[in-house]
């Protein structure tokens, strides 16, 4: 009867305002010098920073769904975030693009304060975190996430693991508790490139400690200053089956005016 | 905790990193015999193809044609009745100028036999069409036939002050559907958002002087949505602080010609992770519904009415709203009873034109009005939604039971519709021409 049940997406968020002042770029030298060593709260900061632009930015995210190695959906969403200076999250605006009987829509995601917008019924709904709209992908797989933000992060041992391009990374892993309500995963093991801080990986737990999703990161290209992840591959932590594949492309800089992130918004809302 | 001071050792760290990669790589498949591991998934990955580029274009719509069967009340001749129904709807979003957009909305029914009530086979309905400015980064301002919708309750919507009239073809029971399918009304609205709040006012003029709706094919209903002069201003604080995340208010005050001012308020709040709740109310001083609707001089009373109830979700995606509403402007049970057996102001005249008026305008038929609705995405297998609805008149115990299963493509959606009513023949609920009613769809999207 919702008129958002038709609905499919995505989410993350972005990074922290004066991160430059961090000591993060040389981490993984750092790692060998007592004197610099950085925390793994930094370290977690600058894998944030890899991933998420500090201005406000536009994407393109195009989802692509299998199971058991069949295509089964897939689905277009156009993301525009903006940092939040005064609650610190990032705050997102998602707009479906394809397929065709979900173009339109909106999404608009600041903190927990969700909203579904349907222009066709000029209807705008509150949304409950848990009444995520898409498949396999949570809330915080799509919108722009600030993991720093949200967790408290612990290091549990340096590791060579096999990256999402099958090649070997020596990585920093990272146990991450969340530390706010509105944080999508209660616990994250995150693998973080030794040198250049990249993230390549993230198993996502239940609190219970059961495994919910396997995240890589992969496709790295220099986009909005850096190298970043055009690629997430998530798969699924019951049904290794189920597998979604995120590509982000049409990276942006652009001016995210903070009217446009409030419900009142949503029906004027024309990229 | 801090990184290591000392890396290990190049060769150890290589033996470890073997290790790793074997255990990393291995275990989905030594846990689960058969199962696909990462790379696998990884390897999936690799050949999906290059996203193509969005279309580029700012119209959509959809074609839908469906065939049903019914059985028809007694009164309306007993027996089953078939039906069948074409339907096109298509939306219009295309810049102007700089700044400036045209945004329509219309949709053309062809129903054998005709929709209940109506005469003609054929109805098209100008949804909306205005051409919409942004003044400035703050400032919007639109002028034309516009859907504007107010209110956060599921199914009544006394806040949704342009409801009435606003129902010129109903393909459906459910309430999404009928606000998709509704006209809007001419107005100039103007919306203007600030770090305080988004403040809304809109002037909406009586366009007719016959102020019924029209059945003719291709009217554009101005009798039905703009039959009064009305007049709108909605003011949403930001609240601020931790209250911005949890609690979403609205006040609206809305003057219209022949009746006293109304006062609204809209409150949706997160009561968790998996639960929103939402309120709407409106009170005003006015004569009460069947006065209104008959025509009939009486003393106005102030009218409070209320849509109040929760939204809960479950870990799989089922998503349950409990919605209680409540009317002091409809009649009581026994006013209502007086009505359908023909005593004090009641006659089959009275009966009929008070049906009419409360269809028109949308609103209860007694004072309260219990329903339960279900969404459940994904229900039993990927892509088959079902949704349901069960709405409870306490006044005179008529019950309304919807279900629709809909399984959807990337271009294509299949519906099953089931509606069943029950309750005396001239009860809220039991009253309709058909029960018992089935419906199978086929929509195309283009």
């Amino acid at each position: 009867m919702n008129s958002s049940s038709c609905i499919l997406t995505t989410h993350r968020r972005t990074v922290l305002r004066g991160l430059a002042a961090l000591p993060v770029l040389p981490l993984a030298t750092a790692a060998s010098s007592a004197s610099a060593a950085p925390s793994a709260q930094a370290l977690l900061a600058a894998s944030d920073a890899v991933r998420n632009p500090d201005f406000p930015f536009g994407l393109t995210n195009t989802l692509t769904e299998y199971r058991n190695g069949q295509q089964t959906d897939s689905l277009t969403l156009a993301i525009v975030a903006k940092a939040d200076p005064e609650r610190g999250p990032f705050r997102s605006l998602v707009r479906f693009v394809a397929p065709a009987r979900d173009a339109g829509k909106l999404m608009l995601y600041a903190g927990r304060d969700l909203w579904f917008f349907d222009p066709a019924s000029q209807a705008s709904i509150r949304l409950s975190p848990q009444q995520r709209l898409l498949g396999q992908a949570s809330n915080g797989d799509v919108v722009t996430v600030n993991l720093s933000r949200e967790h408290r992060a612990e290091w549990v041992a340096e590791e060579q693991i096999t990256d999402g391009e099958r090649r070997p990374r020596r990585c920093h892993k990272l146990r991450l508790q969340a530390t706010v309500d509105e944080a999508s995963y209660p616990l994250i093991e995150l693998w973080v490139d030794a040198a250049t801080n990249q993230p390549l990986k993230a198993r996502y737990l239940a609190a219970s400690g059961q495994l919910l999703k396997t995240a890589y990161f992969r496709r790295w290209q220099r986009q909005l200053g850096q190298e970043r992840p055009t690629e997430t591959v998530i798969i699924d932590g019951l049904d290794p089956g189920w597998v979604t594949v995120m590509r982000y492309s049409d990276w942006v800089q652009r001016e995210v005016p903070d009217a446009w992130l409030q419900r009142e918004y949503l029906p004027q809302f024309k990229p | 905790m801090r990184p290591p001071r000392n890396p290990l050792p190049p060769l150890r760290a290589l033996l470890l990193a073997a290790l790793a990669a074997l255990a990393g790589w291995g275990s989905a498949a030594t846990a689960q015999a058969g199962a696909p591991s990462d790379l696998d998934a990884l390897q999936l990955a690799d050949r999906t193809p290059a996203p193509a580029a969005a279309p580029a274009r700012d119209w959509q719509g959809h074609v839908e044609a469906a065939a049903g069967q019914a059985r028809r009340a007694t009164w309306a001749g007993g027996g089953t009745l078939g039906s069948q129904r074409l339907s096109l709807a298509l939306q219009l979003d295309t810049a102007l100028a700089p700044g400036w957009r045209f945004v329509a909305a219309n949709r053309l029914d062809l129903d054998w036999p005709a929709q209940p009530g109506k005469e003609k086979h054929a109805l098209h309905t100008l949804q909306e069409a205005y051409a919409s400015g942004q003044i400035d980064a703050a400032q919007t301002l639109d002028l034309g036939r516009v859907r504007a919708h107010f209110g956060v309750a599921t199914g009544y919507n006394p806040t949704d002050v342009f409801r009435g009239g606003s129902l010129r073809s109903q393909a459906s029971a459910d309430p999404n559907s009928l606000k998709r399918n509704r006209q809007g009304a001419v107005m100039l609205r103007s919306r203007h958002l600030s770090e305080a709040g988004a403040l809304t006012w809109l002037v909406s003029p009586r366009l007719s002087a016959d102020s019924q709706p029209s059945d003719a094919p291709f009217s554009l209903d101005t009798g039905a949505s703009n039959a009064r002069h009305r007049a709108l201003l909605a003011w949403s604080p930001n609240l601020g602080g931790a209250w911005t995340e949890r609690l979403n208010v609205q006040t609206l005050l809305l003057a219209q010609e022949g009746q006293a001012p109304q006062a609204g308020l809209n409150l949706s709040a997160l009561l968790g992770e998996a639960t929103t709740a939402f309120a709407e109310w409106t009170g005003g001083h006015s004569r009460s519904q069947l006065a209104q609707a008959l025509g009939t001089p009486q003393e106005t009373h102030f009218h409070p009415r209320l849509s109040s109830g929760f939204t809960w979700t479950s870990s799989r995606r089922l998503s349950v709203t409990l919605e209680i509403a409540h009317n002091r402007a409809a009649p009581t049970a026994t006013a209502w009873q007086a009505l359908q057996t023909g005593a004090g102001l009641g006659s089959p005249l009275a009966y009929t034109l008070y049906r009419q008026w409360v269809s028109n305008a949308q609103e209860l038929t007694t004072r309260r009005l219990w329903a339960v609705y279900a969404s459940w995405p994904d229900a039993w297998a990927q892509h088959l939604d079902l949704s349901a609805m069960l709405r409870v008149n306490p006044d005179d115990h008529s019950r309304l039971h919807w279900l629709e299963l809909r399984q959807h493509g990337e271009r294509f959606d299949v519906a099953l519709q089931w509606q069943h009513t029950s309750g005396t023949p001239l009860s809220d609920l039991g009253a309709a021409a058909r029960s018992g009613v089935w419906q199978l769809s086929l929509r195309r999207w283009f």
